[in-house]
């Protein structure tokens, strides 16, 4: 069964692969093919309307090098990513914002003007913000139709099962050559054979909030990373975020924040005051969002989002870079101009932080493997997503589809390892061939209900018990999963991965004894700036899944942390 | 409450919702976008909002 379903696999060879239809997955691509290599984008999704990307409110920060000073930039988000930061790539972020913001302009995106050019505003704490008048939509729009302009390969609906590697092998001591995928429309099956891979398939909803998610999001590419043999790193690092509490909304809002929307407790007080005064709630996120937290536990909730008092062109303002969230909202029976909407902390995992290590040229630690975006381990960012993730993505995919297409000049194209497909093509078809068993759904569930205990507030025992959980959804449920069809396959390769990566999202955790960003720990609830300047990594060896911490190598930074008094 | 309608007397039959549907929850039969899915729909609202002919609706979040 498994070589008649091979046989009727499509084999397609390019330079470069990439994994993803976000802002990284089509600024890498077209990045690389202006460097004149072939690049194949694949995505679960479509390429322009997949991941988050079409759902950005457009809020991004820009550096300007003839007005900005580049040591307080870089100052700043070293101090709002709490010091983990990696500086070279952060300093990368910084400078290459310029150029991508301009070619983004040159081809048709729409930003707010002043004057005639793009209208830079500050807000508090001094760095400055520009604005997409249309927000994700209109920029998916235009980068999907500039990829596809230059000639840029693109299959669609397609999952990406597993990465192929130079030796057959996984954990591997060779190179990624490609990768193995179907459709999940169809079912057809795909082998890619490819230079180098670039993973921008975002990050792990692993809470069935709308708009991250679940389906797609499943960490199929982090995970098929760390089977492979990369280290993943900064997992526990968590972006706190607010959402609504009463309907399920992806955490966003703080556009209405930025654009001055109150934050307020049961007692009507901004508390905001007593976490951040300067910035008020325009804090960074992860403060914003643990003080949320803390005001539910220390028993002042709910807490409320209250826009009543802003004028007709913020409210506008929203409406045109939020037109989802603001959708949902109404949908939901409320209006922005008279009801406040109640609100609580929400953690995305990897939307924050962590992911695929990288370095400075976007290549993880196994050759031929990229990653940007998302799935990467934001090490720009530290402990707080500072820049924003479409900056953040932006970037990091023009700067890997730039490193990739540079790679493939260098080596030859490999061959595949027969073997290793039909591995990968087994383990698909022993889902299919079942007669019957556990659907997606409620184990959906069960991951969710696992991934609350430990979300906002964690504990030793709290992750200790998650990591049980986990184990005995491996051990019960996993063998139990049955796909009737092929997009319930993904679903279900999907959910195998989230239960991976939950577990590794909960021993990342558990080894940070301290509270840093989002990652905030009830029995350990202070920073802990001696002992904890370092990062977590996890890795799959031939000896097993490995975890150790590395410290943060400031000889080799500008910034050196000053040392906080206690 | 995930995407809850497509209007038949109203959808065209153009495609554009089961292309824009990030969780494959919308598929193309017999000339009519249906719902195949809806429990993997995340109401982002966009084959709502991409819908030129205002054929499908998404129910509160």
């Amino acid at each position: 069964m498994v070589t008649q379903f091979m046989n009727t696999a499509e084999i397609v060879e390019t330079d470069v692969l990439i994994v993803g239809g976000g802002i990284a997955a089509c600024l890498a691509a077209i990045e690389a093919r202006n460097k004149g290599v072939d690049v194949m984008m694949v995505d679960k999704a479509s390429i322009g309307r997949g991941g988050l990307s079409p759902l950005m409110s457009g809020v991004l920060e820009l550096f300007d090098p003839e007005h900005d000073n580049y040591d307080d930039w870089l100052r700043r988000y070293f101090e709002i990513g709490q010091y983990v930061n990696e500086q070279d790539i952060l300093g990368q972020v910084i400078q290459e914002s310029t150029g991508v913001i301009r070619d983004l302009h040159t081809w048709g995106v729409e930003f707010k003007k002043k004057e005639g050019k793009i209208d830079r505003y500050g807000s508090i704490g001094g760095h400055m913000k520009i604005k997409m008048v249309n927000g994700g939509i209109q920029l998916m729009n235009v980068v999907r139709g500039e990829a596809i302009r230059r000639g840029v390969r693109v299959i669609e609906r397609i999952m990406v099962v597993e990465l192929l590697t130079s030796d057959g092998a996984t954990p591997t001591e060779g190179s990624v050559v490609g990768a193995v995928g179907f459709n999940l429309r169809t079912g057809k099956f795909y082998i890619f054979k490819a230079k180098a891979t670039i993973l921008c398939s975002g990050c792990v909803a692993l809470r069935r909030y709308r708009c991250t998610p679940p389906y797609l999001l499943s960490g199929d590419g982090v995970m098929a990373a760390y089977r492979v043999g990369c280290q993943l790193k900064n997992l526990e690092l968590t972006l706190a975020a607010v959402a609504p509490a009463d309907f399920n909304l992806a955490p966003g809002a703080h556009l209405m924040l930025g654009q001055g929307g109150y934050l307020v407790s049961r007692n009507g007080e901004r508390f905001m005051e007593r976490y951040d005064p300067a910035h008020m709630e325009r804090a960074p996120k992860t403060v914003v969002g643990i003080a949320v937290a803390k005001e539910y536990l220390e028993g002042r909730g709910p807490v409320s989002l209250d826009l009543r008092h802003l004028d007709s062109h913020a409210h506008a303002a929203i409406r045109s870079g939020m037109p989802v969230y603001v959708k949902a909202i109404e949908r939901a029976g409320l209006d922005l101009n008279r009801d406040v909407i109640r609100y609580k902390t929400s953690v995305v995992p990897c939307l924050g932080a962590g992911g695929v290590r990288i370095n400075i040229e976007r290549a993880s630690t196994v050759p031929g493997l990229f990653a940007a975006g998302s799935s990467s381990d934001h090490a720009e960012d530290g402990a707080e997503n500072g820049l924003g993730n479409g900056m953040d993505s932006a970037v990091g995919g023009t700067v890997a589809g730039r490193c990739a297409a540079q790679y493939v000049l260098e080596v030859p194209q490999q061959p595949i390892d027969e073997h290793q497909v039909e591995r990968a093509a087994g383990k698909m078809l022993q889902l299919l061939k079942r007669r019957q068993g556990l659907l997606p759904r409620s184990v959906n569930e069960d991951i969710e209900t696992i991934w609350e205990s430990i979300e906002i507030v964690r504990s030793e025992k709290a992750l200790q018990g998650a990591i049980e959980k986990t184990e005995e959804l491996e051990r019960e449920t996993v063998p139990r999963l049955w796909a009737n069809d092929y997009h319930t396959l993904a679903g279900v390769l999907g959910i195998i991965n989230k239960i991976s990566f939950l577990q590794l999202f909960c021993k990342s955790a558990l080894m940070r004894t301290e509270s840093r960003g989002g990652h905030y720990r009830l029995d350990y609830p202070h920073r802990d700036d001696e002992k904890w300047l370092r990062w977590v990594i996890c890795q799959q060896t031939r000896r097993g899944s490995e975890l150790w911490t590395e410290p943060v190598p400031f000889e080799k930074y500008p910034l050196k942390p000053s040392v906080k008094e206690n | 409450m995930p995407v809850d309608k497509i209007f038949e007397h109203r959808c065209i039959g153009c495609g554009v919702c089961v292309q824009t549907c990030m969780c494959d929850v919308l598929r193309m039969k017999r000339g009519k976008a249906v719902i195949v899915y809806p429990e993997d729909c995340m109401s982002c609202f966009l084959c709502e909002i991409d819908c030129s002919r205002d054929a499908i609706f998404v129910g509160p979040p």
